[in-house]
């Protein structure tokens, strides 16, 4: 007899590349990545993209919804800035390869900030536990109990 | 017990499992996760445990032998 919502399940969602649509998790990813610095647009605003981006020299080239200002940077970086665009702060870099790698770590320490953000809120709502774990090659286990 | 385990590759990909949540629980996280981050690169359900019900005659009288 089909148990509908009672049954048990072995599952699961995988999310190849997430978009940087959250705000405070995507300050928690800079801020494990070591951009702990960040300027925002007044609250209210950030649509507006209204804060002035910097390129390595000094040339204001764009405009953004938070930037990490380039003193913070590798040398010769510029600033690296999100612009709200759709619901998503997408990332305005050089085109270079050093810029990818910042964003690829940039992109790691977001999943791991919605991971521990997931696994936090399933332990208030559950009275779950949470166990944490990260093997030497840099991935991160969270099991959550109930 | 039930787990759901959340990992993050060192590429970036963040991926939920279930280990024994209800189909309910799995659906209301699902949900949520499509809301803040769309549609899911790859998922699948795996097995499904189905858990079967034991009725009671509450009514039934029990006789205790007399000897």
């Amino acid at each position: 007899m089909p148990c509908g919502p009672r049954a048990r399940l072995t599952a699961y969602v995988a999310y190849q590349s997430l978009a940087f649509a959250e705000k405070d998790v995507l300050l928690a990813a800079l801020a494990d990545a070591g951009y702990g610095r960040v300027e925002s647009a007044p609250a209210g605003t950030e649509s507006a993209n209204p804060v002035p981006v910097l390129d390595a020299d000094r040339n204001i080239v764009a405009a953004a919804a938070l930037v990490v200002r380039r003193e913070h940077l590798p040398t010769g970086f510029g600033d690296l800035a999100f612009v709200l665009t759709d619901g998503a702060y997408v990332p305005l870099v050089p085109s270079n390869a050093r810029s990818q790698r910042v964003l690829q770590q940039l992109r790691t320490c977001y999943g791991r900030a919605k991971a521990v953000q997931l696994a936090e809120q399933a332990r208030r709502r559950y009275g779950a536990s949470v166990q944490r774990t990260v093997a030497e090659d840099g991935s991160v286990t969270i099991r959550v109990r109930f | 017990m039930a787990e759901m385990i959340i990992t993050v590759s060192p590429e970036g990909e963040l991926a939920v499992r279930s280990e024994g949540l209800t189909r309910g629980q799995w659906e209301e996280a699902t949900a949520e996760l499509r809301v803040v981050l769309g549609e899911p690169t790859r998922q699948a359900i795996e097995a499904e445990q189905h858990v079967h019900h034991i009725h009671v005659d509450a009514h039934r009288q029990i006789r205790h032998g007399s000897g």
